[in-house]
């Protein structure tokens, strides 16, 4: 219950209402971050130090933009058990076991890092905003269009969910979650209520003129500020990825010392 | 000429299960009518017919002077408002603001334009201090008058209500009869709630089992107790109580 209320408000974030108030257009987000994504699958799978220093940008994204860093990781963790799974067999299998380690180690930190540049993209900008985005890198307004409406059927599909537990929940009072034989039924009923709901919405989203594609709106952007933008994320992206910043650093600090 | 008439009207969703039953209905410009009938008399069915949502009716049905027919619906449905029983329905995207925006965009107009017709809307329906909330963290009663305002946006001629005042508090039932009462487009509204209907409609139609009763003046309707009764219907409240001292 708890955690379906809390899916439901998640999806809500992720079609935030801050339209462009962040100024910088949301195609600069896209674009940085899959320049970032680019960066961090790029490195060879030894190489964890040189991996190690693209959290500089989750970092910084997270401290400029304030971003909850235990909100994310809650949501991320999933990510980082799968990744373990994945990597599990390469310390048995690669050349030697502290090679396998290492690399099973590069591949989980490169899940992470993926999932959580994703992650601050969508709760930066919004679904919308990324639609946005995509409508004009020329992907086809079909895509767009029903990756919007899938996001939607997903919230419809939520609540219809909480609703439905909640019944059960009242009338089977002690019962921990849903008793197998009622299993079918409820998924059953809870598919042709969902699409009955989903029916709704798209009725009365054509009654508004909807006519198969979603008027993109652009808010109010900082042509400058995205330019920016663009250019010294995609400098500084660079750079942690042909440097390894962390190894420099530390270079750095001893010949200080010394 | 009126503005909603429909001709012999015919319906069934499925072969052999009749909803609607031979509907004559003309509704003049401006007037508000109440459509009142028990459950499952078909007064949701009778509205959706007018915009289109359901097709494959016998007879004819004109709105605003243009055949109900699919090559027709865009245009119709530009000056037809629906507001659903369910404002979870009718509201989808993440704001209030947000919402009430989505139907004036698809209409191509320019953003600034856009805003003034949201802002009006949201006045209409007093609800300008809502315009940034979160639909999913706002109550029934605000989410109706959200969904009104997303109507009204879209400035159109006709607003068709189905059960608006479903779920409401007697205050924001109140609120709700003061804004249909404050609007100037023709209406028609589909109710259990025969006191709103008193209070908001001059004519009033009266379904019973897909056929029209009767139609007339609301007063006389809403007071005749043996029609009422005998289609399954009871007094508005407020005659109930004149009876009783
Ligand atoms: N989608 C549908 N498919 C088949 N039959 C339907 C459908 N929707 C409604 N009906 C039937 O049509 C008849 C009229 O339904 P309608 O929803 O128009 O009644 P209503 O007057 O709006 O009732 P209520 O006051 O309960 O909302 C009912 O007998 C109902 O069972
Ligand atoms: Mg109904």
């Amino acid at each position: 219950m708890v955690k379906l209320n809390r899916a439901i408000k998640d999806i809500h974030i992720t079609d935030n209402a801050d339209d462009g108030k962040k100024g910088v257009h949301p195609i600069s987000w896209l674009l940085v971050t899959i320049v970032y994504i680019i960066a961090v699958v790029s490195f060879s799978k030894y190489n964890i130090i040189g991996l190690a220093g693209m959290v500089l940008y989750i970092l910084i994204q997270c401290i400029w933009y304030e971003i909850s860093v235990t909100g994310m990781i809650k949501r991320i963790w999933p990510v980082f058990l799968f990744t373990v799974l994945l990597g599990i067999a390469n310390p048995f299998f690669d050349r030697t076991v502290s090679a396998g380690v290492l690399s099973m180690a590069t591949l989980v930190l490169k899940g992470i890092f993926c999932v959580a540049a994703s992650y601050i993209l969508v709760v930066q900008t919004g679904i919308r905003q990324i639609c946005y985005a995509l409508h004009i890198m020329r992907l086809p307004k079909e895509i767009v269009t029903v990756l919007l409406l899938m996001h939607r059927y997903l919230i419809v599909l939520l609540k219809e969910l909480e609703r439905m537990q909640l019944a059960y929940k009242l009338r089977a009072p002690g019962h921990r979650g849903l008793h197998f034989r009622t299993w079918g039924s409820f998924v059953g009923l809870l598919l042709l209520r969902s699409m009955d709901r989903a029916g709704e919405v798209y009725e009365s989203m054509k009654l508004r003129g909807f006519n198969g594609t979603f008027q993109m709106f652009s808010g109010k952007y900082s042509h400058i500020g995205s330019i920016v933008y663009l250019i010294v994320w995609g400098a500084a992206i660079l750079t942690m990825r042909l440097f390894p910043i962390f190894k420099m650093a530390e270079v750095a600090i001893w010949q200080i010392l010394r | 000429m009126a503005d909603i008439e429909m001709k012999d009207v015919n319906f069934s969703y499925q072969k052999g299960r009749q909803v609607l039953y031979d509907i004559n209905i003309s509704v003049e410009r401006g007037k508000s009518t109440g459509l009142i009938g028990a459950n499952g008399a078909g007064k949701s069915t009778l509205l959706k017919l007018l915009v289109g949502l359901i097709n494959g009716y016998k007879g004819t049905i004109e709105v605003l002077g243009q055949p109900v027919e699919k090559k027709n619906l865009t245009d119709i449905r530009k000056k037809v408002g629906y507001v659903f029983c369910d404002s979870e329905s009718q509201l989808f995207m993440s704001t209030v603001y947000e919402d009430v925006a989505f139907g004036v965009r698809n209409y191509g107009y320019s953003e600034e334009i856009v805003q003034k017709k949201v802002m009006e809307a949201l006045h209409k329906v007093n609800i300008e201090n809502l315009k940034d909330r979160q639909i999913y963290r706002m109550s029934g009663g605000q989410k109706k008058l959200a969904s009104i305002a997303t109507i009204l946006s879209m400035e159109p001629e006709i607003v068709l209500f189905d059960e608006p005042t479903i779920a409401l508090d007697p205050k924001n039932r109140r609120n709700l009869i003061g804004v249909l009462n404050g609007m100037s487009e023709t209406k028609i509204i589909a109710s259990h709630d025969l006191d709103m209907i008193l209070d908001t409609c001059e004519e009033t139609i009266l379904l019973s089992e897909g056929k029209l009763i009767c139609k007339g003046k609301t007063e006389d309707i809403l007071k005749n107790k043996e029609l009422l009764e005998e289609h399954d219907m009871e007094l508005p409240l407020c005659m109930q109580d004149r009876r009783g001292k």
